[in-house]
């Protein structure tokens, strides 16, 4: 029914409900609705709003041989009710106000038209909303909801992305005290963490500039780049350790750490990311996401195991290097 | 052995014949004659009638919208035209509503619809008979008579419904477009002529919607289904109707069914 009025489109609705069956007859509900609609319909992101507001205008609009003067809400309760009278006694369907009023006329709803699906421009409405409820109380005894498929998915990725950041942090402390563990040395714990940190640091970094929003496609990615890039970094530093161990110094380790086990995660990293770049070209902006980002992953945490790891080894080998300094 | 002769063969034939025609001939009634007589005794019982009815539209959830109107009915032509007077009590905020149609077979009605709270008369389009009336599951139809003529009719069994005798009967619209229906089956009362159960059929041979007359009481001598049930079983939606203060031959006369009193309607039959 809905989707063939607003063909489909992205959708969010207001209720209000009221105490007493009836309660949405009258008028200071009504022209209460007709303001939000009005000041809603000034946003950029709302396409069109609709309600039982614009039934009931309609209707006094034709039975006065279709004057404008006419295209107002009427004034009394009963005018009002007559009119919805009028409307389904000639309507072909019982149920042609179901979508704007329940049986009881104790509730009914605000249709918003969204351009886009976006949570940021459902969250900027919900705002704006609230803004003018503050300005403008509810008539006595309504209350006011958001509903709809638009406005649940903001819900949705509030709690989400709330449980995301608190399970990546989770995991960040986990794997940092599993490394510390496996090296035996917090220090090297540390050290083994750069790479995620900086690979998953640069990319919400980049998301931030780029106007993206953090939601489930990349809240994914998080959690992958943190196991993928954690798989370098042990790679890297567990035949490291092995050289030291041998008696290598730092300089003859790294020359035979750059020389195979080094190529090895790099090929890996391009390998995998090249994998991922066909996903650039599905039709779907989450499949885009993934692709572009995963194949940004391999590649930025493959070079921070190679350059910046060392590299912080180096500075800090003095401390780094005591155990195997015999 | 017999010799089967040519004047015994035409007789075992024509007995062949006789066993084998429709059940109609041998009720001695056609199908047509019977959906007759029903519409008559059902859409026009006496010259004119009053009643109050009480009407219950609930929706699949239980909830419950009432209407509450007095309704005049004055028949024009018996079997043909017919005018309605329809003025409404409840729900509180559209008493003094009227609605009003005159009844023509064979083309559109005319509707009023009397709207007090500015004191106009609005004619609504009558051009689909079909539609529901006043959100309810009954059509325009159902309320006022579908015309005979308008389908094709066969008796399907003579049988016995909740201990009376009826005839069934299949009725095929003769022009399918402008119905909902597919067919429908009615259950008429062998002695009574109302309808004790109707079943409404969709193009894919489902059942949607289901009439059933839940009470039947004799009123000054006429037979009268006084309870009435319309359910549409896709929707979950039915339409629960009762009668009172009935009263037939109540000596209503055609200028009440006019505008003039659809401000002051005629306290005579209508108690505001």
């Amino acid at each position: 029914m809905l989707n063939e009025h607003f063909g489909g489109t992205y959708m969010a609705y207001l209720v209000l409900t009221g105490e007493e069956n009836d309660a949405v007859k009258d008028p200071a509900v009504l022209s209460y609705m007709e303001k939000i609609q009005q000041r809603l319909e000034l946003m950029e992101v709302v396409g069109k709003t609709s309600s039982l507001v614009d039934v009931v205008k309609r209707v006094n609009y034709v039975v006065h041989g279709e004057d404008g003067a006419y295209n107002v809400l009427p004034s009394s309760k009963e005018e009002t009710a007559q009119y919805l009278f009028l409307f389904l006694a000639s309507a072909d369907d019982p149920d042609e106000l179901d979508n704007y009023v329940d049986y009881d006329y104790a509730s009914a709803n605000i249709w918003l038209q969204m351009k886009k699906g976006n949570n940021r421009d459902m969250q900027g409405v919900e705002a704006v909303v609230r803004e003018f409820v503050d300005e403008n109380p509810l008539p006595p005894g309504i209350e006011m909801n958001w509903a709809g498929l638009t406005y649940l998915n903001v819900i949705w990725q509030k709690k989400m992305v709330g449980g995301m950041i608190r399970a990546l942090m989770g995991g960040f402390v986990v794997v940092l005290i599993l490394m510390s563990i496996l090296f035996r040395s917090f220090r090297w714990g540390l050290v083994s963490m750069l790479p995620l940190s900086f690979t998953i640091v640069l990319i919400y970094g980049v998301i931030g500039l780029a106007g993206k929003e953090y939601d489930m496609p990349v809240a994914i990615l998080s959690a992958l780049s943190l196991g993928l890039s954690i798989d370098f970094a042990i790679h890297f530093i567990q035949r490291l350790r092995g050289r030291l161990s041998a008696g290598d110094g730092l300089e003859t380790a790294f020359e035979n750490i750059f020389a195979e086990p080094a190529r090895a995660i790099f090929r890996n990293a391009i390998v995998i990311a090249i994998g991922f770049t066909p996903l650039l070209f599905a039709p779907l902006t989450p499949y885009q996401t993934v692709g572009g980002f995963l194949a940004s992953i391999m590649m930025l945490s493959a070079v921070a195991t190679l350059l910046l790891m060392p590299g912080i080894i180096k500075t800090f080998s003095k401390s780094m290097l005591r155990r195997f300094a015999q | 052995m017999r010799r089967i002769t040519p004047r015994l063969l035409v007789f075992s034939v024509v007995l062949a014949a006789l066993a084998l025609t429709p059940l109609s001939r041998a009720a001695g009634q056609s199908a047509e004659e019977i959906m007759k007589k029903y519409h008559l005794i059902y859409y026009y019982a006496a010259e004119d009638g009053r009643a109050v009815v009480q009407m219950k539209l609930i929706n699949k959830q239980g909830k419950t919208r009432e209407r509450y109107f007095t309704m005049l009915r004055r028949d024009v032509e018996e079997g043909g035209r017919q005018k309605y007077f329809i003025y409404f009590h409840r729900p509180g905020d559209v008493r003094g509503t009227v609605f009003m149609v005159h009844k023509h077979p064979g083309k559109d009605d005319d509707r009023w619809l009397y709207i007090p709270a500015i004191n106009l008369t609005k004619r609504i389009a009558a051009n689909d008979k079909r539609t529901s009336f006043m959100g309810s599951d009954y059509t325009y139809e159902d309320v006022s008579g579908r015309n005979p003529a308008d389908d094709d009719h066969e008796l399907i069994k003579e049988e016995a419904l909740d201990g009376k005798q009826v005839y069934l009967i299949k009725s095929v619209p003769k022009n399918k477009g402008s119905v909902d229906f597919a067919y429908r089956l009615i259950w008429i009362d062998k002695e009574s002529y109302l309808p004790l159960k109707e079943e409404y059929y969709n193009s894919r041979q489902e059942l949607y919607k289901v009439f059933t007359a839940d009470k039947i009481e004799e009123i000054e001598g006429i037979l009268t289904i006084t309870a009435r049930t319309m359910k549409n079983l896709e929707t979950g939606h039915r339409t629960e109707v009762s009668f009172e203060s009935i009263d037939y031959n109540a000596g209503l006369t055609d200028e009440v069914f006019s505008k003039r009193y659809f401000k002051n309607p005629p306290r005579k039959w209508i108690k505001k």
